[in-house]
């Protein structure tokens, strides 16, 4: 315990004597959550949309007005031929043309069914099904309005006209659909794998670079007491970095902790446990520090974007990539961090991923452990 | 001699790298109170039998025993006695020379205020008492192999473990060096260095003469001078290149080594050499000063000896 202790002490040394890269462990994860905070957005802020209205009739004009009054929706212009679309999308410049074809005003009236085109730019699907959406519920909500006061005029009860089924969606944990609230929870996972593999990935080889790898190596320091030590220090560092981000995201994208700030610390220091451990590996095994970060990075950034369930669910996934996402850390990081953040829960729901995740952290550290060789 | 008395005992010991052998089948006793000097040239494999000594690294094959444990066997029984100094730079720069020594104290679990009592006194006569806040980084090159003993030397080690422990250090620090070493015997301690330095190797009580992983030649600076084959007569001229030309030809001259401006010329034993000498350097044109049979130096037995290993192999 006296040399793992003392290992740990040389460790927090040799951090306080570098305080560019201490700066740089505690400022990067708040920087990186900003950027990518801000830069990933999948709401729809704004539909800017052209016309073409061919009916041209107080009927058609009155519908175009309701769906320009409507919050996002912004109309550029009028134009006559609907191949419009084809100019105005590839040009960037709309992502909507709503068509009100000629005899639109005479199928209102005479009670049949008055179709309005509405063509979407999808070659961003998801903001495009997204304004799909958004487009259709607005252009039949002013033509529903468009009906009753039709209706009204003519002394047709209103009740009439009303749909029989009336759905009124509650949404609940992220009642604004905001994409942030979505992304902050687990772009936390993502930044914490990337800078806590990074922390660790040089502590061992650069004992080997620097030649002190000798003086461990013909010292009784065992292994375990080694990784453990280089560990510790580590592991209180990647921990402020948690409450950095935690706290960063409630400032800055309005993520509010609903859950226990004692639970969401605890899950946290065993998921930063893993990431320092796996970065730890690396620098046992790798012959460079360059190297060793080269790697940490690969084997943190691309696996832990793609398939932790950070942006794209995991559940959607071929079966061979489920599987591969599972022993990935943050993938049961990044779920318990969702529950714990919005949903609010306890380890009386989140026990399996916590399970799973002490168990990869724990054959991290051992594997560590295993591959320090005390020999040149 | 038997087992319990020697600190140190190799047999057939061997490492290879690739192609190249750096150990090869090296076989030494080392009794226990010695100061023993592996001398060599560069890449003779000073360094690497240093390190497969200390467990360090591992051997391909043979054995070694320190200290009476096994350490091929088990590498780490015997770290806990033993010190080690490794050629190149060890410690953390970043971190002062208290709290490099205070790190050494721990990793072997050496109680907290020997320690302190230890470092006091060492830093004291190393002359690093003033220095021991400062950043081991920011010292001279001397002062850094200091540190590096006494941090070696901080687990009270029976065998102590030295590679080419001086070798950049300025004159000063070498004393300093020296003088705690050749206190270490009295209390019990074996020493085993290496060294490429002739008037280091004169400071053992026992040497090895390695090259190419091959022990060539063992015994006591006195012992090492007398193998020495031949006479080596200390020649002196105004033209000491001319001089050496006009002798490297000669049957009787075994070899001819400029030392300052003098020529060491190893000859054949007998009477005639002298007048040989005398004659061929008549004939080239050059005024020898003066001619005289010496002692062979160290170094005289270190080249002459190289040499015929070389030859051998």
């Amino acid at each position: 315990m006296r040399r793992l202790l003392a290992v740990a002490r040389k460790e927090t040394l040799h951090l306080l004597r570098d305080p560019r890269s201490l700066a740089a462990a505690l400022v990067l994860p708040v920087g990186l959550l900003l950027l990518y905070g801000y830069a990933v957005n999948f709401d729809l802020e704004e539909v800017p949309f052209a016309v073409v209205d061919l009916d041209d009739t107080k009927s058609s004009r009155r519908l175009i007005e309701a769906v320009d009054s409507v919050h996002g929706f912004i109309l550029l212009d009028h134009y006559y031929d609907a191949d419009i679309a084809h100019e105005l999308f590839a040009r960037d410049a709309a992502m909507a043309v709503i068509v009100v074809d000629r005899g639109f005003e005479q199928k209102l009236k005479s009670g049949q069914e008055a179709p309005v085109q509405v063509i979407i730019d999808g070659s961003n699907s998801s903001l495009a099904s997204t304004a799909a959406t958004y487009c259709q519920a607005t252009v039949e909500q002013a033509g529903r309005r468009l009906i009753r006061d039709e209706a009204l005029s003519k002394g047709i009860p209103i009740s009439l006209l009303e749909p029989a089924i009336d759905v009124r969606p509650r949404v609940l944990y992220n009642p604004d659909l905001k994409t942030q609230v979505f992304l902050v929870p687990g772009l936390i996972g993502v930044i914490l794998m990337l800078m806590a593999a990074l922390l660790t990935s040089g502590v061992v080889v650069r004992e080997k670079e620097r030649g002190s790898f000798e003086l461990l190596a013909a010292s009784p320091v065992s292994p375990r007491e080694l990784i453990v030590g280089k560990l510790l220090p580590y592991l209180v560092l990647a921990t402020l970095d948690v409450v950095f981000v935690v706290v960063a995201g409630r400032i800055f994208f309005g993520v509010e902790l609903q859950g226990s700030p004692l639970l969401l610390l605890g899950v946290s220091v065993v998921f930063v446990g893993s990431a320092l451990a796996l970065g730890l590996l690396f620098s046992c095994i790798m012959p460079t520090q360059q190297l060793a970060m080269l790697l940490s990075f690969l084997a943190t950034a691309m696996p832990t974007m793609l398939l932790s369930g950070f942006a794209f669910p995991v559940r959607n996934m071929p079966w061979i990539l489920q599987q591969v996402a599972m022993i990935l850390p943050a993938t049961h990081y990044i779920a318990m961090m969702r529950a714990i953040i919005l949903k609010g829960v306890g380890m009386d729901i989140i026990w399996r991923p916590f399970l799973a995740m002490c168990a990869i952290t724990l054959v991290l550290v051992v594997a560590s452990v295993r591959r320090f060789s005390k020999t040149l | 001699m038997s087992g319990d008395d020697l600190a140190v005992r190799t047999e057939d010991l061997s490492k290879r790298f690739g192609e190249t052998v750096a150990v090869d089948g090296v076989s030494l006793e080392i009794p226990v109170g010695d100061v023993f000097g592996l001398i060599g040239p560069d890449g003779a494999g000073k360094t690497t039998f240093m390190r497969l000594i200390s467990g360090v690294m591992r051997a391909d094959s043979g054995q070694a025993m320190i200290a009476g444990e096994d350490v091929i066997a088990d590498p780490e029984a015997v770290k806990q006695r033993m010190g080690y100094l490794s050629q190149a730079f060890s410690l953390y720069a970043d971190l002062s020379i208290e709290e490099n020594i205070d790190f050494c104290g721990d990793l072997y679990l050496m109680p907290r205020d020997e320690v302190q009592r230890m470092k006091e006194e060492m830093l004291e006569l190393t002359d690093l008492l003033r220095f021991r806040k400062r950043l081991v980084g920011r010292l001279s090159g001397g002062m850094k192999q200091k540190v590096g003993l006494i941090c070696a030397l901080i687990n009270r080690p029976q065998v102590l473990i030295l590679d080419e422990p001086t070798t950049g250090v300025d004159p000063i620090s070498r004393r300093d060096f020296w003088r705690i070493i050749s206190q270490l015997p009295e209390q019990g301690v074996t020493v085993v260095l290496c060294s490429p330095y002739m008037d280091e190797a004169a400071r053992c009580r026992h040497l090895a003469m390695i090259s190419r992983g091959r022990i060539l030649a063992e015994g006591t600076p006195e012992e090492m001078r007398q193998k020495v084959a031949g006479t080596v007569l200390e020649v002196t001229a105004d033209d000491v290149r001319a001089a050496s030309r006009a002798l490297s030809d000669l049957s009787s001259v075994r070899r001819v080594t400029p030392f300052g401006d003098a020529l060491h010329v190893q000859v054949e034993e007998g009477r005639e050499a002298v007048s040989e000498v005398r004659r061929a350097l008549g004939e080239a044109g050059v005024d020898e000063d003066e001619i005289h049979e010496m002692v062979p130096s160290l170094e005289d037995a270190f080249m002459d000896i190289v040499t015929r290993g070389d030859r051998v192999a």
